[in-house]
């Protein structure tokens, strides 16, 4: 149990549309190890989404439990929420959801700042360089491609060394090409930094690069594996 | 007007109030907070996982409480990945000592047969010289195997009462041939039956260590004395010599891992005696060092604790 | 627990998102700045003018007080000292008059006695030198430099003696007075101080209205009128008693009152306005703020980003607002202050009064505004969930309802009406708390517009006090009024009334015709009416006179008026009880003037009262008193008895002598300035020309609009500045508006809307916007406008509007209502394709 990263104890999640039920999540029982590299596939609908958004403490479960660090988060208040998101997770959307008003390396350091932490600056160089954002590091993320604002988006998850990175499609809006860069870097990335990663995808070809798949749909974990067995990379 | 007059003072006394009252609690909440950090360090220091409390909590405390505990997440996930690699490192030589065992008593007795073969002045030359060569070998693989066993904690040090004077008397055994072939003299000053808590066979091969070396590098003629001192704490065994000493520089680093005196690098040898003896008594929690000037000789104690300090508490 | 130190970045962010927000930094900066200048210009007009009010109220009268009482009972002294409310009381006491020195027959110089504390506690803020001692023995006097001028003997000093010849209560009599000292400074300064013993000695008491002038000085710094007139009933005075306070206590009041509303409503503008900004600005980016939580910004720091920008914004407004402020008081304040009431003369030019606690009050309400109007909105943007911001939910529950809730009305409204006029219509009361907000921010600078014009034109007809018939010009013979009869002489005679009336600007005519008469002593009517007479005016007991008014009654004359049928009519009007027009006509009945007398109709009307020509007793006429005037328009000498007034026939035929005193007339038009040239050139061509003085209504008009002096600019000021925050308030909404609509539009375009259906679209709304604005002013807003008005109608002028000025106001906001969202939409389409726009929603 320890070994867990991120553990969900039949999760559930209704939503009560006029005189429908709809399940977002019916019963999600989610494990990972710390430094795994899990992908989360499915249809649009099938819940991924919200799970993810369950393990970054942005949605409350109807039924169940998150844990992570093995701390259940449910019991958490919203301001409680908000420091845990920026002290160990890293979101990254796939709408890159960067702030307007500030430039590339003011959106990177943001939540370090907001912890009021001292910014790592060789640290937070080095995932620039790694993410081939050196040369943009002034620019605002309007003036930026698709692929450069994502990477951004990754920098930002990247720089306040979180143990989490969850990220939900981060290639949707981006091209195979660039898709296929960016995940790589995100993969190594969150390899050398000694990250968890977590991410959504309903491209199988992405999944591939995952040390495990998990397989959801109609809310719940049809494929992948299991609580208790184990998730061998 | 006059309220003015009232107000005014009225107003900088409260504001002084509220000040003097803030510095009190912000020199309260600092040292507060040193202690909270120093809390985690010493968990942290001793090898412990820190569990962190406050990481959610917006407060200067929760901040540096994250950092903390990720920066002890991260030593101990290093030191343990580096315990596994030495561990897996010694697997590996303990591995190659046994798997080369074999061979080199085939290349004995081999070189045993040829021997017993005619051969030219020349190979019979070559032969002895090869015979050298091979006991060397062998002295260096069965040091490595016993060092990686100590290391690895695969031998286990077991302390039991004991005679320290039968024991050192078996240690000062093992070096009279060598001994006797440079003419050194050996002196042991034997006070009847003394009775310690130690491990025989590993104290036996400490001491040995050490004569062996006494005798490696004391001139033909000289002498080595090894006495029995009692302490408070501990008993002391001393082992003297008349060699050349040794420089103070070089003192600490005799002890070290495949530590060789620069001049004796023709005389064989792996450098691990001293290493050995000296985790040998690490290991009884006792301690060794050495007192020497050069050309006068050197003098080493070994230190033995009369009791296990760990074992009363 | 030691606090995180993490809000440096949410402060940068703050300063950032007011650099990136321009526009609406700057209308919120210039909200702040705006109220705040108004807040402080207005205390310290207020400030500045209770100062000088003050200073100039304790020069004008020589000492500090606050009530004057004439003639003090120890009863009602001790009652006053005993009176928490009254801090200090002191005394003067008049006890007689310098009749004559040797070196001056006619110095008006008065004796009076000075109690401790009138003289070294009252009387010192109005003192500048001082002197000498104040006198204690009976031969002592305490003299200023021009009391001596009057007497003659400007060359003494103290130490010197002056004989003088004195009066007192029992007659004249010879003296010498050593000065013990010269003061100089404010007040009554024709006076000599006398000692306590003279005053003793003087025959006069302090209980006397003549002598005793009891001075109070309160602990309130402002009192209604109401607590004034409460007052003076709990002292109980006696007939002759009188109790006044000084000016600035009551009006203080009433402008304080203006100046608090006037201050109320710039908090309420800038308050609508700046809640109005921040809301917009937190609902139009709800993304933004979930989206900073979701990477780990707590409620609070997005509470701290917020407030940060409402505090630079109001410290930059507020500061720049009050040295504004500050700066143009230098230029504003004497003007306002002068037209307040503050002459010159008392005071030596108008310092500006700068008070530190103005500065407190004006940073204080300020701040509350802009807290208060930041509340909301804050509270609001830290409430936003991270998972709305995502907006993955499918339809927040508030959304649905709402558009089923407008899906419902439109399919109701729509038989009637076309989907132009729908969609306008809709969209008015979509958000009705924000719409209701730019309405009632528009609406008052409206109302205060509306106040401003209403008031200002009015001012002329409000405040003159003109005669009862509303006459433009008032002609008086001034020979009438002279005292002996030989003197009076008929000057407006037929010639002149004919040419006056012959002026084709004149409508009508009225004279007075005067005849002296005298009322011989009768037990009923004229015994009760001449002692109250001499309870009320005189200082004697009607005791001493009632045996000389009995045998002679010719020493107690008084007049006879005569008015014509149309003056009657106007009379008769203002009457409690109306006169039967047919017996007055016919000389059965006169009106009395009341003259002040304490007698109610009930005790007047219905006696007989028979009065005698005063030239030839024999001749005499009775009349029944009908009717009782206060108004004075109607007097002319004022003798003891009654002045009479019937019809101007039956003077005539009582006395062939009688002639016309004076004669009110009215033009055709108000205010008609050529009219009045050519009366008044007819009266300077007569060879009487001297004797003639008039009451010109338009004169008057002239002097008041010159005393007004820039009142009505400033008040347009005020109007502007209000005017200026409601159309930022309107221009904000619509920017907004039209930006958050921007892909409706754009949806509507390509479905094949024209650009002027667009148009019309808009235009149609602002409408609405300045029709609604309208309807709250001209309901609520005239309503108080009404309010105010009949609380400064001395006059009981017909409350009216101007109609031109509100034309001209509702003209110009039609055509701001419209241009605003015209202009926005304008510039909005101006930004690329249609499609595009319909994308750039993301």
């Amino acid at each position: 149990m320890d070994n867990y990263i991120v553990q969900t104890n039949h999760l559930k999640k209704y939503y009560q549309m006029g005189k429908n039920t709809i399940r977002a999540l019916d019963g999600v029982d989610f494990c990972v190890k710390e430094h795994e590299f899990v992908a989360i596939i499915g249809k649009s609908g099938s819940g991924k989404s919200t799970l993810l958004h369950m393990l970054g403490g942005l949605d409350i479960p109807t039924e169940g439990e998150v844990y992570v660090e093995g701390k259940s988060i449910q019991g958490l208040k919203k301001d409680q929420l908000a420091v845990f998101r920026r002290r160990k997770i890293g979101f990254i959307f796939q709408n890159y959801n960067l702030v307007p008003d500030l430039n590339v390396y003011e959106n990177v350091i943001l939540p370090v700042e907001l912890d009021g932490r001292r910014v790592d600056t060789a640290y937070v160089d080095e995932i620039l360089g790694l993410l081939g954002l050196t040369e943009k590091r002034d620019a605002l993320p309007g003036n930026l491609s698709g692929g450069q604002q994502q990477r951004a988006a990754i920098a930002r998850a990247l720089a306040a060394k979180p143990a989490i990175i969850l990220a939900d499609e981060p290639t949707g809006n981006l091209d195979s090409a660039t898709s296929h860069d960016v995940l790589g870097l995100l993969k190594t990335a969150s390899k050398q930094f000694c990250q968890t990663l977590i991410l959504i995808t309903h491209d199988r070809d992405i999944a591939q690069l995952a040390d495990r798949i998990v397989h959801i749909e109609d809310g719940r974990i049809i494929g992948g594996l299991e609580k208790g067995s184990d998730p061998d990379a | 007007m006059d309220w003015m007059m009232w107000i005014v003072p009225v107003a900088a006394g409260a504001i002084v109030m509220a000040l003097l009252w803030r510095n009190y609690r912000l020199h309260k909440n600092i040292e507060e907070f040193a202690g909270k950090v120093e809390q985690a360090l010493d968990v942290i220091s001793s090898g412990g996982e820190w569990k962190p409390e406050a990481q959610m909590e917006d407060s200067l405390w929760g901040r540096t409480e994250t950092q903390l505990a990720r920066a002890a997440h991260l030593f101990q996930r290093k030191s343990e990945e580096s315990r596994r690699e030495r561990v897996q490192i010694k697997g590996l030589i303990s591995d190659i000592s046994h798997q080369t065992r074999t061979p080199v008593s085939n290349i004995k007795l081999y070189i045993e047969f040829l021997g017993e073969e005619e051969l030219s002045e020349d190979g019979r030359q070559f032969l002895k010289k090869l015979q050298t060569q091979v006991e060397r070998l062998d002295f260096l693989m069965q040091s490595m195997v016993k060092m990686s066993r100590l290391e690895t904690g695969i031998l286990q040090i077991q302390k039991e009462p004991g005679d320290i004077c039968e024991t050192l008397r078996r240690a000062v055994a093992a070096v009279v041939p060598d001994a006797a072939v440079k003419q050194i003299d050996l002196f042991m000053e034997s006070s009847g039956e003394v009775m310690i808590d130690h491990d025989g066979r590993w104290t036996q091969e400490a001491v040995f260590n050490i004569l062996d070396n006494a005798v490696k590098y004391t001139e033909s003629g000289g002498e080595i004395h090894v006495a029995l001192t009692r302490q408070e704490i501990f008993l002391k065994i001393s082992i003297s010599d008349t060699g050349k000493g040794i420089v103070p520089e070089r003192q600490a680093e005799i002890f070290t891992r495949f530590y060789r005196e620069p001049e004796v690098h023709d005389k064989p040898g792996v450098g691990i005696g001293l290493y050995l003896a000296r985790r040998i008594m690490e290991l009884q929690k006792g301690y060794i060092e050495v007192e020497s000037e050069p050309g006068e000789g050197a003098e080493f104690h070994l230190y033995l604790p009369w009791r296990d300090a760990q074992d009363k508490v | 627990m030691l606090k995180n130190t993490n809000n440096a970045v949410v402060k940068r962010m703050a300063r950032h998102s007011l650099k990136t927000g321009r526009r609406r930094t700057a209308t919120m900066f210039l909200a702040v700045f705006l109220s705040s200048f108004m807040i402080f210009t207005i205390f310290t007009v207020g400030v500045t003018y209770f100062k000088m009010l003050k200073i100039q109220n304790i020069r004008m009268s020589g000492a500090k007080f606050d009530a004057l009482m004439y003639g003090v009972t120890d009863e009602q002294a001790q009652k006053c000292e005993n009176n928490p409310d009254i801090t200090l009381t002191g005394f003067l006491g008049i006890c007689g008059w310098i009749e004559k020195t040797d070196r001056d027959d006619t110095p008006s110089v008065g004796l009076g006695w000075a109690d401790e504390n009138y003289w070294s506690k009252m009387m010192k803020p109005a003192r500048e030198k001082l002197e000498g001692e104040y006198p204690v023995a009976e031969d002592e006097i305490m003299v200023t430099r021009e009391a001596l001028e009057e007497c003659g003997y400007d060359e003494l000093g103290v130490g010197d003696s002056i004989t003088v010849t004195y009066g007192v209560y029992d007659g004249v009599q010879k003296g010498t007075f050593r000065i013990s000292g010269i003061w100089d400074g404010y007040g009554t300064k024709k006076m000599f101080y006398m000692s306590k013993a003279f005053y003793e000695k003087s025959g006069w008491k302090r209980s006397d209205a003549a002598s005793g002038r009891y001075f109070m000085d309160f602990r309130q710094r402002l009192m209604t009128k109401k607590t004034q007139n409460a007052f003076i009933k709990s002292m109980k005075l006696g007939k002759q008693q009188a109790l006044f306070f000084v000016s600035d206590l009551g009006e203080s009041v009433e402008i304080l009152g203006g100046l608090i509303g006037l201050i109320f409503v710039t908090c309420l503008c800038a308050y609508l306005l700046i809640y109005n900004i921040m809301y917009l600005s937190v609902a139009g980016r709800v993304r933004h703020y979930g989206l900073l939580q979701t990477i780990g910004m707590t409620e609070w720091q997005i509470k701290v980003m917020l407030k940060e920008q409402l505090l630079l914004i109001g410290s930059m407004g507020i500061g720049t607002g009050c040295v504004t402020g500050a700066f143009v008081s230098f230029f504003l304040i004497p003007v306002i202050v002068k037209n307040l009431g503050i002459q010159s003369g008392y005071i030596d030019g108008i310092g500006v009064q700068f008070h530190p606690a103005v500065l407190v009050v004006t940073v204080l309400l300020a701040g509350i505004t802009i807290s208060l109007a930041g509340w909301k909105p804050v509270r609001k943007a830290a409430k936003v969930s991270p998972i709305e911001a995502l907006g993955y939910r499918p339809g927040a529950g508030m959304k649905v309802s709402r558009r089923k809730g407008t899906g419902i009305r439109s399919g109701r409204k729509a038989a009637r009406g076309n989907v132009i006029a729908r969609i306008s219509w809709e969209q008015f009361v979509k958000d009705k708390k924000r719409t209701a907000m730019v309405l009632v921010s528009l609406a008052m600078s409206l109302s205060v517009y509306l106040c401003v014009v209403t008031l200002i034109s009015s001012q002329a007809a409000r405040t003159i006090v003109s005669n009862s018939m509303n006459t433009d010009l008032v002609i008086k013979n001034d020979t009438g009024i002279k005292e002996k009869a030989k003197d009076r002489k008929d000057i407006l005679t037929g010639s002149i009334e004919k040419s006056i009336s012959s002026n084709q600007g004149v409508a009508e005519m009225h004279s007075i015709v005067f005849s002296e008469i005298t009322i011989p002593w009768e037990p009923d009517l004229m015994e009760k009416w001449m002692k109250e007479f001499y309870a009320k005016w005189m200082s004697i007991p009607y005791k001493k006179d009632r045996k000389e008014y009995k045998e002679h009654p010719e020493n107690f004359g008084t007049s006879m008026l005569g008015i014509d049928e149309d003056e009657f009519d106007h009379l008769n009007q203002t009457l409690d009880m109306p006169v039967s027009k047919n017996d007055f006509l016919a000389g059965k009945v006169c009106i009395v003037y009341r003259n002040g007398v304490e007698l109610a109709d009930k005790d007047l009307i219905g006696k007989t009262v028979t009065c005698t020509l005063y030239r030839n007793l024999k001749k005499s006429k009775s009349f029944t008193v009908s009717g009782v005037t206060d108004d004075s328009y109607y007097t002319v000498l004022l003798g003891y008895p009654p002045t009479l007034i019937v019809s101007d026939q039956v003077v005539k035929a009582f006395d062939a002598k009688a002639f016309i005193l004076k004669t009110g007339i009215r033009y055709k038009k108000e205010y008609d300035r050529r009219t009045e040239e050519e009366i008044l050139a007819i009266l300077k061509k007569d060879a009487n020309t001297r004797n003639f003085s008039w009451e010109s209504k338009l004169e008057e008009a002239d002097e008041m609009r010159k005393a007004q002096g820039n009142m009505p600019q400033i008040g347009m000021g005020i109007v502007l500045i209000l005017a200026f925050i409601g159309t930022m308030n309107y221009m904000n909404t619509f920017v907004v508006n039209i930006q958050n609509r921007r892909t409706e539009l754009s949806v509507m375009e390509s479905i094949g809307m024209t650009q002027w259906q667009i148009l019309k679209m808009l235009i149609r709304e602002g409408i609405l916007y300045a029709g609604g604005a309208w309807l709250v002013t001209m309901s609520v807003g005239m309503a108080a406008v009404y309010e105010i008005y009949q609380s400064m109608n001395y006059c009981q002028v017909a409350f009216c509007v101007p109609v031109v000025p509100l034309l001209g106001a509702a003209l110009v906001t039609v055509i701001v209502c419209v241009v605003i969202p015209v202009a926005a939409w304008k510039r909005l389409s101006g930004q690329g394709s249609v499609i595009e726009r319909i994308r750039g929603i993301e």
